[in-house]
């Protein structure tokens, strides 16, 4: 139970650690209003430091974050992975949700595979039941995750134990997804873990947050922090290893102010069904998408009413063995930033419910501060440099005054200059730390590599992730403008693949970025080459960019890329999990044909008798659709609209009759794709079994 | 096993029953049949059963005589092995069965056999039915409660359904929003 004296120092923290935020930003506005006003007072002048000021906010919560991260990680104890004689829940009242669509599931079925022996090794495993909750509409995805998910039961003897359920219309994506299964099973259970398609989690960790749950019966949701994982491009790599050298420093900051009404990532997290039906159903917003209507960021405004409704939300910091995988390249990251970009921003009404807890709302605005915050300082530099063209055509020459802050009395040059550097140290301050508490700490310095290796790394990230910002600088502050102007997007499947991009895609996505980096150094070459070296790191992150992006695409090779592999993955756990079972474990692989779906469906008699099966048992009704004739097999099944196929997938009368037919052809009453679908099978096995 | 007898005299049976015999042999792959002596012996017993009945008369195609001789066979031996009744089995089930014993890795060598078939095989064989969902669901409905937006949520909300309504009116108020836009830059671009 939380005590009045707990609640009375989340307070505390809040209101102190904000106060901090406010102040440094009140200095760096004065420092900046102070450095502009010496020379003149302008419209222009007011705009850029009303717009200063609110771009201070993000950099000043970040430094803050990462201050108390790095003091209150001093103290820190390793990650607590044993629930230590709490008590546990009872049996079989643990759900855990694994929500897919359209995913790789042979990936998603060995994380699934690992994670259930993983929970074997405890002893706990009668405590949980596994769902994989398809919203999967690719005849091909369907047809593969029935057979993945037979196969994994049979492989684990877990026919009552892992659950498939695909809901005919997925409607309201992942959220309602989630909702689906709170109506339909949620009563079953008293707490569900929610993963992500790309999670991975140890066994171990999960006994500990049920028992967590347990112990705390006011505690709704517990969020754990999943580090990236199984990167397998340069650029996935370096993210992985900034994430796990960083991260936990922003982690713990973020921890120390939000405390019990702390934030929902989504995934990796286990919340308490009860409250969650109760009081979690997700309001519509005003007006239409992509601003109004469904709630798209689900997880952030489900923290704010489980807080609202009284029960804590709590980020442990403390509990490891808990990953997920990130996108393989920058382009793929932007695609998926531009759908939190939009859900984010969404978010904006929701500062107006005047039941929802602050601390809710500060999420809110650092999600919105996320994305919106691009575009400000897009305009921030525009602004900035149009005022140096500005003052460079004019060929006056400039009389500043004294100003008001400390510093007003010194040169206007050397003015500038310090408030760059406090602006820049305030920006790079939280990785220096990041990399001092793992360059001070001999187990953690041991594990990069040690400090050569760890300073040679860090090094690279930080010239990778400085040329790559103003990069995503363009695509957040495009995605703001789009959202704004009323173009949505649609709910896309993540790229899991390592594959790494081709050129041409890469500059027709890219063009904007490279003329507004031809452009930025156009410009600043008019105004003197010494504005053009301080403008350096953006305008030649902006042209060098599809280069940048290209190549940190390709698969990672080399000595390098091991040793950032090997920093970047390196708890025992983590080896267990992946280099045990993932990476080795070949059991899941049955796709080593290129026929799709429906053709597997029709022609493989175990993944027909599978389909057909769970098509009687969840009582499928039939679509209406006429049975096909001999005829259907002349045609090539590419030529069929996926709605017919999707309507011939969902009828078992259909499914079954196709099936007997189509062994029964001869070679003449077959389309050559057919033909070739039957001929696959040869004493070479193409399916394993 | 008595070998084939195929009558060389017959050109066309022959490349018919060949087809058959490739046919048959494919759909035992497609069982996960990949013992190759195995296959070898089931696909040559069909296709004896196959050539019998074709030169007893039956005028169907051999390919759609062998996959229902597969069927037949299939049948017999699994309802022979539970002691069902064959005429109310349905082959998906049998299928479904042989896959839920695993028949590829570990049974296939009982596969249409009679006598010393294993228990353990047996009782894995009697599941006929894949539970994809628990037996019964739990009703629950998740309801949304309201959340007071304020007056700028009330007044997006009468804007939204007042420009649904005349979108000519929504179209003029972006035309004018676009207009002050541009406005603002141009005034900043003059000073």
């Amino acid at each position: 139970m939380v005590s009045p004296t707990q609640s009375g120092m989340g307070v505390f923290r809040r209101v102190s650690f904000f106060l901090m935020v406010f102040a440094l930003m009140g200095f760096l506005t004065w420092m900046f209003a102070d450095l502009l006003w010496r020379v003149d007072v302008s419209v222009l002048n007011i705009a850029l430091v009303l717009i200063f000021s609110v771009l201070s906010y993000p950099l000043c919560v970040g430094f803050w974050q990462a201050i108390i991260g790095f003091f209150s990680g001093l103290r820190e104890r390793p990650p607590a992975m044993d629930q230590g004689g709490h008590r546990l829940p009872k049996p079989r009242s643990i759900a855990v949700n694994i929500p897919v669509y359209n995913e790789d599931i042979e990936m998603v079925l060995l994380r699934l595979k690992a994670l259930y022996l993983s929970l074997k090794l405890t002893g706990q495993l009668d405590l949980f039941d596994f769902y994989l909750l398809s919203d999967s509409n690719r005849a091909d995805s369907w047809v593969s995750e029935e057979y993945g998910w037979a196969r994994l039961c049979r492989q684990l003897d877990a026919f009552d134990r892992i659950f498939y359920r695909r809901r005919k219309r997925n409607i309201h994506q992942k959220a309602g997804n989630l909702l689906d299964f709170c109506e339909s099973w949620g009563r079953r259970y008293t707490y569900m873990v929610v993963l992500d398609a790309d999670s991975l989690m140890d066994g171990g960790s999960l006994v500990t947050m049920a028992a967590r749950m347990e112990a705390d019966p006011k505690l709704g949701i517990l969020q754990t922090i999943p580090l990236l994982t199984r990167a397998r491009t340069r650029y996935g790599l370096l993210q992985q290893f900034a994430n796990r050298l960083y991260g936990p420093l922003f982690s713990r900051g973020m921890n120390f102010w939000q405390g019990r009404k702390g934030n929902y990532w989504g995934h990796n997290a286990i919340i308490r069904v009860d409250p969650f039906i109760r009081h979690c159903a997700l309001p519509d917003l005003p007006g239409r998408p992509p601003l109004g209507g469904k709630i798209l960021s689900h997880d952030f405004v489900e923290a704010a009413l489980m807080v609202k409704a009284g029960y804590a939300v709590r980020m442990d910091t403390s509990i490891g063995g808990s990953f997920e995988e990130g996108p393989p390249d920058a382009l793929d990251s932007a695609m998926r930033d531009r759908r939190w970009c939009q859900g984010n921003l969404q978010h904006f009404w929701l500062l107006f419910a005047e039941q929802l807890h602050w601390a809710s709302k500060l999420h809110f605005i650092n999600g919105i501060f996320a994305y919106a915050g691009s575009l400000l300082w897009l305009l921030f530099l525009t602004l900035s440099t149009a005022l140096a063209f500005e003052w460079e055509k004019s060929r006056l020459t400039l009389i500043p005054v004294h100003g008001t802050s400390p510093v007003g009395s010194l040169s206007i040059g050397a003015h500038a200059l310090l408030l760059f550097g406090l602006v820049m140290s305030i920006l790079i301050l939280p990785k220096l730390l990041g990399y001092s508490h793992a360059a001070l700490s001999p187990s953690l310095r041991g594990r990069f590599g040690g400090f050569v290796a760890l300073t040679s790394m860090a090094a690279g990230e930080f010239v990778f992730s400085t040329l790559l910002a103003p990069v995503m600088m363009v695509f957040h502050s495009s995605f703001v403008l789009l959202t704004l102007s009323g173009k949505g997007i649609g709910w896309a499947t993540q790229t899991r693949d390592h594959h790494g991009l081709a050129w041409w895609p890469a500059l027709r996505s890219l063009r904007l970025h490279t003329a507004s980096g031809l452009l930025l150094l156009l410009l600043s070459l008019q105004i003197g080459w010494k504005p053009m070296l301080w403008l350096s790191p953006i305008w030649a992150g902006l042209l060098l960019s599809v280069p940048l992006v290209v190549l940190s695409s390709r698969p990672a090779r080399g000595w390098a890329a091991r040793r950032f592999a090997r920093a970047s993955q390196s708890s025992a756990i983590e080896d267990q999990l992946t280099s045990g079972i993932i990476n080795n474990d070949s059991t899941m692989a049955f796709f080593t044909d290129s026929a799709d779906g429906f053709q597997n469906a029709v022609v493989d008699p175990m993944f027909n008798s599978i389909h057909v099966s769970i098509l009687r048992e969840t009582h499928a009704e039939e679509t209406g659709i006429a049975v096909p004739e001999q005829s259907f097999f002349k045609l090539d099944p590419a030529g069929i609209s996926p709605q017919r196929l999707f309507n011939l997938l969902e009828s078992e009368a259909s499914m079954r009759k196709l099936h007997h037919m189509v062994w029964r052809l001869s070679e003449g009453d077959l389309h050559p794709v057919w033909q070739r679908t039957i001929e696959r099978y040869t004493l070479k096995p193409i399916f394993a079994p | 096993m008595e070998p084939l007898q195929l009558k060389l005299d017959h050109p066309e049976l022959d490349d018919a029953l060949s087809k058959a015999y490739l046919r048959v042999e494919q759909y035992l792959c497609s069982l996960r049949i990949h013992n190759k002596r195995i296959l070898s012996e089931l696909t040559h017993a069909i296709l004896d059963d196959v050539r019998k009945r074709v030169l007893g008369g039956d005028a169907r195609e051999p390919v759609q005589i062998a996959m229902d001789a597969i069927d037949q066979h299939v049948v017999s031996w699994y309802s022979g092995l539970m002691g069902l009744d064959s005429t109310a089995m349905e082959t998906d089930r049998i299928r479904l069965s042989l896959f839920r014993a695993d028949l590829a890795k570990q049974w296939s060598r009982y596969f249409l056999r009679t006598g010393n078939i294993p228990e353990h095989f047996l009782k894995e064989m009697r599941e006929q039915t894949l539970r994809t969902i628990p037996e019964s669901p739990s009703s629950a409905t998740m309801q949304p409660e309201l959340l007071d937006l304020g007056k700028i949520g009330k007044w997006a909300e009468d804007t939204w359904r007042l420009f649904g309504k005349w979108p000519v009116l929504g179209a003029i108020t972006a035309g004018l929003a676009y207009l002050a836009a541009l406005a603002f830059v141009i005034y900043f671009a003059s000073l």
